[in-house]
């Protein structure tokens, strides 16, 4: 300290970190020296009165009545002792945080009533000491940076919100949103002039913003991006999708026993008929789908039993094809030595063992024959 | 309207009278008593535009019961914000004060000058006035294309004021370009 009680100060480092405002804890005497760095901003009160705003780094040597002598005449005889103070501020910019506490209704053209919110962050300084002071450290005490964040995130929040509105009321669609996300940003930098500055603080940049849709949204975006890109209807493409699921099914019922057999004959057929009548729909896009090739597997039960001659699934207790009029098997076939009737894939008869698949050559022409023949189709001679 | 200065003047007490005399304290209180004028200036200036951004409050208010969904209402928020953060400006501003050694002085010639230059923002904020009269015809007609265009033109010279009130220190300083 000098002779005449003057001091020099500064802020120091120790105690500036995420403080916005630091109120320096001394009556201002005559010739006190503070230093104003390149990031402060000191403001300088003087019986009430804000009487500088010292914004140019530099070494400023103060003036007040609070000098040796002066001072305590002054004081004792009219009791006046001036009060002159330094309010810091810092300059440079705050990294802060928004989120929406509650997901906001989105109209959308394509999905309807869709739920969105809002994460990121945003960068922000003092634009304006002379608001910031009255309005922060004056009439709320804020201190700390984060004092200031929590009444400005808030506000943040609705101003993304009015941006998306704005923009949507354009033709800008969920889809669409983040090709536009810059544009939001300066949607919102331009409207938080009038929302923030009148508190002396001013907006720099919102930066990773990120607008969040509900699972179900996103997961019907990607099946759509499936169809479209496999040119399919969604009919056609929950098939393939129930397939895929029924064939790594292993736990048995009708679906499973028909599946993973990979001849099962007329299951497959079933398929293609039903792909053939999803191709009649529009698909996913403005194009017809083309006709989906037949499935290795087949995946409906076994209830529907395929035409010898056109293929046509008919109910199992047909007799005859309702598409052609041939007599139906009805998934069997006669033994040609008992005449039992057989499921239609057995090698085997069930009642005497004749071996039912494979050929058999006549005895008299030699020429090969199914195995259920009963004449040579050759020589006309009995087996 | 009548300059403060005077008022301020004639109306000093017997102790500041008194440090008129006492050598070294003239001068404090001469720049003083200009800072308080200038400072009772701006006050007044603030709280005309105080009453302009009411009047502009009252047109919102019309306006509301006249047509809720219009898109002018979220403009003239807008506004009415940038009013308030004006007028805190006018009225927080510095009063125009140098230290021991400063590298630009600003004694009582340029305190009266800081006067000067504040006085003149009475023409903006005339300018002000007449862009609000147009503001109730313009509810009224019930045409939000129009109604908008008013509250830009409002918008425009409210930021005019600002942008030239901002300009005070540097004008009498002479350090601006």
């Amino acid at each position: 300290m000098s002779l005449i009680g003057a001091e020099t100060f500064k802020w120091e480092d120790a105690d500036k970190r995420n403080n916005i405002m630091y109120r320096m804890d001394r009556n201002i005497k005559f010739n006190d020296n503070i230093v104003v760095r390149e990031d402060e901003i000191a403001v300088f009160y003087r019986d009430g009165k804000a009487l500088a705003y010292l914004d140019r780094p530099d070494r400023y040597a103060l003036t007040s009545l609070n000098a040796p002598i002066i001072g305590k005449v002054i004081e004792a005889l009219s009791g006046a002792r001036q009060q002159a103070e330094i309010i810091y501020l810092q300059k440079k910019v705050f990294d802060g945080k928004y989120g929406s506490k509650q997901p906001f209704q989105f109209r959308d053209a394509e999905f309807g009533m869709v739920n969105l919110r809002v994460f990121g962050e945003f960068r922000y300084k003092i634009g304006s000491p002379e608001n910031f002071v009255n309005q922060f450290v004056g009439t709320f005490n804020f201190a700390t940076s984060n004092e200031v964040e929590e009444r400005v995130k808030e506000q943040m929040v609705i101003l993304i919100y009015n941006a998306i509105g704005e923009m949507k009321n354009k033709g800008m669609g969920v889809a669409d949103l983040a090709s536009q996300l810059m544009n939001i940003e300066q949607v919102v930098l331009s409207k938080a002039k009038d929302h923030f500055e009148l508190y002396g603080v001013l907006v720099d940049k919102v930066s990773g913003m990120y607008i969040s849709l509900p699972e179900e949204v996103q997961k019907a975006v990607d099946t759509r991006a499936s169809m479209q890109i496999l040119n399919t209807n969604y009919a056609t493409y929950q098939a393939g999708q129930a397939m895929r699921e029924a064939a790594t099914n292993t736990s048995g019922g009708a679906a499973g026993a028909g599946v993973g057999v990979g001849a099962g004959f007329g299951a497959g057929y079933m398929m293609v008929d039903a792909m053939r009548q999803g191709s009649t729909q529009p698909a996913a896009g403005t194009v017809p789908a083309a006709p989906a090739p037949a499935p290795a597997a087949p995946v409906t039960t076994a209830a529907m039993v395929a035409c010898e001659k056109c293929s046509t699934p008919n109910p199992p207790e047909a007799k005859f094809c309702r598409n052609c009029g041939n007599k139906m098997q009805n998934g069997k076939i006669k033994c040609g030595k008992c005449g039992n009737e057989v499921p239609s894939d057995s090698k085997f008869c069930l009642e005497c063992g004749q071996q039912l698949k494979g050929s058999k050559n006549c005895a008299k022409c030699g020429k090969e024959s199914p195995m259920n023949a009963k004449f040579c189709p050759e020589c006309g001679s009995g087996f | 309207m009548p300059d403060i200065r005077d008022r301020v003047e004639d109306d000093r007490g017997l102790l500041k009278k008194i440090q008129l005399v006492i050598p070294g304290f003239r001068g404090y209180r001469i720049r003083e008593d200009l800072r308080d004028s200038d400072r009772m200036l701006r006050a007044e200036l603030a709280k005309r535009l105080g009453l302009q951004r009411e009047q502009l409050q009252d047109a919102r208010r019309v306006l509301v019961r006249e047509n809720p969904m219009s898109k002018a209402l979220e403009e003239i928020g807008g506004v009415v914000n940038s009013m308030k953060r004006v007028e805190g400006e006018i009225l927080h501003a510095e009063v125009g004060y140098s230290g021991i050694s400063a590298d630009v002085k600003i004694k009582e010639r340029e305190l009266d000058g800081l006067y000067e230059y504040d006085n003149s923002m009475i023409e903006s904020l005339n300018f002000i006035d007449e862009a609000l009269a147009y503001l109730p015809e313009m509810v009224r007609s019930g045409n939000d294309v129009d109604l908008r265009i008013a509250v830009e033109t409002v918008r425009n010279r409210v930021d005019g004021l600002e942008s030239r009130f901002k300009r005070r220190k540097a004008a009498i300083t002479g350090t601006g370009l």
